[in-house]
């Protein structure tokens, strides 16, 4: 086969576009390569730009050769391995970069594109913000422009771009019906590299001075909250998540495994939400009050929180139903003993706790919030030190902290007063969004308090945080933080001094409403998984389809698409001009009256004939002529003319004989 | 298949993935693969669309063959040895084509386009190498549109087309060696001094000089008149006068002596078995000559 190979490769402005499109799609990347690697990708980019600007030559073979070698083994130095997703995007964004040396035939081209394709999924491992995914759609439509006019040697950029815009346009439907009906398999095909999840934060299973302290610094969503019925009030907004029972004096941990099916007895209304939860790395599940409903793969625990067989790696969108009160039946013999054990307190602890302990339990409670109240206890995001014996220090010497510490002292003191308590974790509080009805609760919102057995109402929540800073709970953690940040003193301050301003609350809604935006982003398409998927299928009547029939299903609806598409896409002669589409009504107005045109006759002719057979026409006839072929053939094109004649076709009624 | 203008309907048109669509389905693998491995619900929706991408592309290149017709117009003659030159016209009734091609079995031609409702025109050049009528080669229509990753084209269509072959003619030199030994002795070069002029009917390409005004103002139609230029002789090219090893070698003498006849502004005739050409002289006549003797029976 002979071919002309110059005059197929991609020119040099399509040579631009496919360094353009490498270049913004690796952008993202760089802040997580090594600066070395970056400062390398640089050198080799700015070198493809020059081959493009200045002709500069292309690298020998054993030089390219060389670059690739040194490209792997700095990979591999820095990573440890050349597989896995860190290491992986890192290799692969350095052979696209290369690949930029070495553009000869078509097929480098395609190469280097498919390659741009891949680094944009690869961009998704990392993070799925929905302005990353925008900024990633533009790239994906650029390369895609690019590989157009590649492929096409020659066509301009605009079209090249067009065309791009039909194809994925029509794409989309075709993706969505993928999306919805492609079978999702659940867990990894093969054991996940360690650096798929890295840094997530989220509560700990044990509790030390300071622990959520650290949490309270982050802005990061722990998860949103969708009630599509009530919503619960600031004050009722306790996401239980970890109860710890067990302590050395210094750390909180949950209780050895009690296995039991724990007694309630549900009171009020069920509350229903859903929870999209964001990954933490933890199996736990922050759950609002008492679940009385939720999803199969939870298990619930004797102390009524719920735990997830693996750690949440993923964002999930979960189903429950709420009750906010609840009494608990019964508390067995090893559970008693478990939520009063502790070791000895300090003399001074104890006889705070004889003095406490007065009447009944409630009093005791009562005596204990009193007491926090009362003496010079502060709430403060920064507290001193604490040393071998948290609590006796706490309670007597530094009197500052915050919920932790509030907590836990005051659950030693009930275990030191004889009351069974327990210490429990999560979050409280949640800023509510107007737009979705959602709470937005943030790992700053990380809380700690107790709860008490009272025999006549069974688990009894005590939030002693909200005894010393009552904002906590009516602020929320965020309030309470602008408190601490003007100087006001918690449990002191006037509600004015927690007020917005009108650019604060500007601020604030723009914030919400952009977390709209991405918690549907969340819910419909980084959430799809089989449970949604089996939800959507019901929904329409297929009911719980196995994976083979989805497949047929999917390649139904597919091949459907596909046949309005043909049928849409089918050649169809261009739209006439719309003097032509008058002069032909007026041919048919003509037709109708017994006067048809023949094939040959030009309107000059066939007027003329008219004009011969209906003497009572003639008159109107050579107005339409002359608009015609003034507007066919004449040179002074305007609207005026076209409208004149497009009335006149309009009045020009010859009637039958 | 065989006709003047061939419409390209569905049934005519293959289609098949480029290696660069191999390629492309082998990166829509690993990254699905990379999708499910993560569990990465965008992985997932950027591996569709870029599936999609490639589905609604097949159609595409598909459609972009289909409704097209293709004719061959027009080749001018050729001698034997030289490249006649086909021109393969695709017309399109709708919207814009792009990266059309046209490929035969031999040669592949640069892509071109069609704009929306217009025709355009591609000349294949084919070798030649014997007297006749050639047949323009079958071809096929080809396009990579849109992405490059898969291949559309028609099944061969042979067109009506064909163009006509002179035999090569000898070269001057062998003439030359022929005319020394054998020419004057058998007279092949018959010299008529004729100078006789009359009247026959108008043909394309004869010099306007020679119109006949006078019948023409008269209205008796278009004539032309025909004159023995007076300084000019006559020559008859006789068949038997070249004789020669074979049929194509004679044939090659005589196109050579007529060339040079009509070079040196002879008027020539032409007696092979079976026709005759009464002795002219101009561009029609040279051209009648010509095809005479490459139809000359019609090929062996």
């Amino acid at each position: 086969m002979k071919t002309a190979p110059d005059r197929e490769l991609p020119d040099r402005a399509a040579g631009y576009g496919l360094l353009a499109s490498a270049v913004v799609a690796m952008l993202p990347h760089l802040g997580r390569l090594p600066w070395w690697l970056t400062l390398y990708l640089t050198v080799l980019f700015t070198w493809r730009l020059f081959m493009l600007r200045r002709s500069w030559p292309a690298p020998g073979r054993w030089l390219r050769l060389t670059l690739v070698a040194l490209g792997i083994v700095a990979v591999y130095r820095h990573y440890g391995t050349i597989l896995g997703r860190d290491a992986g995007s890192a290799l692969l964004a350095t052979m696209l970069a290369l690949k930029f040396l070495e553009l000869r035939r078509l097929r480098d081209y395609m190469l280097a594109l498919f390659l741009i394709y891949f680094l944009i999924v690869v961009g998704f491992l990392y993070s799925q913000d929905v302005w990353l995914v925008l900024y990633l759609l533009a790239v994906f439509v650029a390369t895609t422009a690019t590989l157009v006019r590649v492929a096409l040697p020659g066509v301009h950029g605009r079209r090249a771009l067009r065309i791009a815009l039909v194809l994925l346009a029509q794409a989309l439907p075709l993706m969505l019906v993928m999306h919805l009906l492609f079978p999702r398999l659940q867990g990894a095909l093969w054991g996940l590299p360690r650096d798929a999840f890295a840094g997530r934060t989220g509560l700990s299973e044990q509790l030390q001075p300071g622990s959520i302290n650290q949490l309270s610094l982050s802005d990061e969503v722990a998860f949103r909250a969708y009630f599509p019925e009530a919503v619960p009030k600031p004050a009722e907004r306790y996401w239980r998540t970890l109860v710890l029972t067990h302590t050395d004096g210094r750390t909180w941990t949950r209780a050895p495994g009690v296995r039991a099916t724990p007694g309630f007895e549900p009171e009020g209304p069920a509350l229903p939400y859903l929870l999209a939860l964001e990954p933490s790395g933890k199996p736990w599940i922050p759950v609002l009050e008492l679940p009385v409903r939720w999803p199969a793969n939870l298990s619930w625990r004797h102390d009524f929180t719920l735990v997830a067989a693996q750690p949440i790696e993923q964002r999930q969108v979960l189903d429950f139903d709420a009750r906010l009160r609840y009494r608990a039946r019964t508390l067995r013999d090893d559970e008693r003993r478990a939520a009063l054990a502790q070791p000895p307190p300090s003399a001074r602890v104890q006889a705070l706790a004889r003095r406490l302990r007065t009447g009944r339990d409630e009093d005791t409670i009562q005596a204990a919030l009193a007491y926090f109240r009362r003496e010079p206890f502060f709430y403060t995001l920064e507290p001193p030190l604490l040393g071998a014996d948290p609590t006796d220090e706490f309670l007597f010497d530094t009197r500052r902290g915050f919920c932790e510490h509030y907590a836990a002292a005051f659950v030693v003191l009930m275990r030191a007063a004889g009351l069974p308590a327990r210490l429990v974790t999560g979050y409280q509080g949640g800023e509510f969004n107007r737009a979705n009805r959602s709470l937005i609760v943030r790992q700053a919102d990380a809380h700690a308090w107790a709860e008490v057995w009272l025999a006549e109402r069974g688990w009894t929540r005590v939030d002693p945080t909200a005894a010393v800073a009552p904002e906590r709970i009516d602020y929320g953690a965020e309030g309470l933080r602008r408190l601490l940040a003007r100087g006001g003193r918690p449990g002191t301050a006037a509600d004015v001094a927690l007020e917005l301003d009108w650019l604060e609350r500007l601020r604030r809604d723009s914030r919400l409403a952009l977390d709209a935006v991405q918690s549907a982003w969340q819910r419909w398409v980084l959430g799809y998984d089989t449970d949604r998927q089996r939800a959507l299928l019901t929904r329409f009547g297929f009911g719980d389809v196995g994976g083979a029939r989805l497949v047929g299903l999917l390649a139904l609806i597919v091949a459907l698409v596909i046949a309005v598409y043909v049928f849409v896409n089918r050649p169809r002669p261009p739209p006439l001009d719309p003097v032509q589409r008058l002069y032909l009504r007026l041919c048919r107005k003509l037709a109708r009256a017994g006067l048809v045109r023949a094939a040959h006759e030009g309107p000059s002719d066939f007027f003329a004939r008219v004009a011969r057979a209906r003497p009572d026409l003639a008159p109107a006839l050579p107005a339409l002529v002359e608009h015609y072929l003034r507007l066919r053939y004449g040179h002074d094109q305007n609207s005026g003319l076209l409208a004149d004649f497009a009335s006149q076709v309009a009045l020009f009624r010859p009637a039958r004989r | 298949m065989k006709a003047a203008e061939h419409v390209l309907g569905t049934r005519q048109i293959y289609i098949l993935p480029t290696r660069h669509g191999l390629l492309f389905a082998l990166v829509l693998l690993a990254l699905l693969i990379a999708a499910i491995n993560y569990a990465n619900a965008l992985a997932y929706l950027l591996t569709f669309l870029l599936a999609s991408l490639a589905i609604v592309s097949f159609l595409h290149t598909q459609r972009n063959l289909l409704g097209l017709s293709v004719t061959a117009t027009g080749c001018d003659p050729v001698f034997a040895g030289e490249v006649a030159t086909f021109h393969v016209c695709v017309r399109n009734r709708s919207a814009p084509r792009l990266g059309l091609r046209i490929e035969t079995r031999e040669q592949r031609m640069p892509p071109f386009d069609v704009p929306a409702a217009d025709t355009r025109c591609v000349a294949l050049p084919v070798p030649t190498r014997r007297r006749g009528w050639l047949k323009c080669p079958p071809l096929t229509l080809a396009t990579h549109y849109p992405l490059g990753i898969a291949r559309a084209w028609t099944r061969r269509v042979e067109l009506a087309a064909r163009c006509l072959v002179y035999p090569q003619p000898a070269a001057a030199a062998d003439l030359a060696v022929f005319a020394a030994v054998a020419g004057e002795v058998t007279g092949a070069v018959v010299r008529e001094g004729e100078d006789f002029a009359g009247l026959r009917t108008y043909q394309a390409g004869d010099a306007l000089a020679r119109i006949s005004w006078k019948t023409l103002a008269r209205g008796q139609g278009l004539y032309a008149k025909e004159f023995g230029a007076p300084a000019a002789e006559s020559v008859w090219l006789e068949w038997e006068a070249f004789p020669a090893p074979d049929t194509e070698t004679r044939l090659g003498l005589i196109a050579r002596a007529l060339l040079d006849a009509e070079d040196a502004g002879l008027r020539y005739g032409l007696r092979l078995p079976g026709s005759v050409l009464e002795p002219a002289n101009g561009a029609v006549h040279r051209a009648r000559c010509l095809e005479a003797l490459a139809l000359y029976e019609d090929r062996p």
